[in-house]
This record gives C-alpha cells, sequence and structure tokens, in this order.
C-alpha cells in the first residue's frame, strides 16, 4: 500500500485522465510488486473551477 | 453512487476495471474507462467499498443493486456522519454482526466495509 502511495503521488500531477494515471501506475505496480498481489482503487478528480464534477476512473476486484 | 435530493432515483456508477496489478497493460487498459459526472447542489457522492455490497446480499433479499439502491436512498438525507450510520446500521442488520466499532469521522472501516459521503456545496 505504501508503494501504491507513493506510486500515486509521482503519477497524480501529471495532469492525465483518471483511467491513464491508473493505467501507468497498474505498469508501475506490475513491475515491483511481487505477482499474486493487487489493490482495488477509486480515482476521482473534482473539478471545481469549470463547474462542479467529477470524474472517476476506477479499479476493481472482479 | 450519487443520491439526488429531491428524491430521484440513485444513480451507480457503472465503470469497468481491473484491480490493480491483476493484469498487464494490454488487458487492462482496454478495460479501465473514465466517467464524468456533473454534480449539483445537495447531491451526496457515496464511495463504498464492494465489502459493503456484498454484506447486503448475504440477506437474500435483494439483489446488489437493488438492495443498494433502497438502502441509499433512505440514507440519503441528514449529514454525511447520519448516512454513514444509517447504512452501517443496514449492514450489521443484515449481516447480523451489530455492535461493531464506531468511530466518529466521515470515513469508517469495520471487517472490509468503507464508506465515504461527499455532499455537493
Amino acid at each position: 500500500m505504501t508503494l501504491a502511495k507513493g506510486f500515486l503521488r509521482a503519477l497524480a500531477p501529471r495532469d492525465e485522465s483518471p483511467a491513464d494515471t491508473l493505467v501507468r501506475m497498474n505498469d508501475l505496480f506490475c513491475d515491483n510488486v511481487e505477482r499474486g498481489n493487487f489493490l482495488s482503487m477509486l480515482f476521482v478528480i473534482f473539478d471545481l473551477e469549470r463547474g462542479k464534477s467529477a470524474q472517476p476512473a476506477r479499479d476493481t476486484i472482479p | 453512487m450519487i443520491v439526488k435530493p429531491a428524491g430521484e432515483a440513485p444513480r451507480s456508477i457503472q465503470t469497468p476495471g481491473l484491480a490493480l496489478g491483476s493484469s498487464r497493460a494490454t488487458r487492462f487498459s482496454e478495460a479501465i474507462q473514465d466517467a464524468v459526472l456533473p454534480l449539483h447542489p445537495g447531491d451526496l457522492f457515496v464511495l463504498y467499498t464492494d465489502g459493503f455490497t456484498e454484506a447486503m446480499t448475504k440477506s437474500r433479499e435483494n439483489t446488489v443493486k437493488t438492495g443498494s439502491a433502497l438502502r441509499l436512498r433512505r440514507a440519503a438525507s441528514g449529514d454525511p456522519q447520519e448516512v454513514i450510520d444509517r447504512l452501517f446500521a443496514d449492514a450489521a442488520e443484515f449481516t447480523r454482526k451489530a455492535g461493531a466499532a464506531r468511530r466518529h469521522d466521515h470515513r469508517r472501516r469495520e471487517g472490509g466495509l468503507s464508506v465515504s459521503p461527499l455532499t455537493a456545496d
């Protein structure tokens, strides 16, 4: 979990879409975490300047 | 899930996805999608884990979607702490695990259950 938080802190400021950010996180996760481990995550951007909207992308346990 | 203040049906956010680490790049990028959700004053944006809906289905009285929507609609009035308390009370009722420890913040976790309600101003 700590590693995943570090990945997110590094990737989130890039101003990419939530889905693109999670794709890059998945790449880092697969490269650095032992196979068989996984996590679920919801990444939401609240846009308070252009109107009140939420832009979520979701990783989920199937 | 987004719950409207005027009694409209709650809107469930159904974006596909895969767990991080479960699949390499191509399959993962094909499975995950963005969604844009306009929010309005008074809208309640409720984030909850799958442990919550699974707990509800143990009752076998409703499907996951129907059970969640009914309970969220009923719980959607009041401040976020009240919403949390009602949802956890429902989960406890259906799983018969009443008496779980309480935390007085706007996010609670109990045995795989987590819910975070946010209200749009």
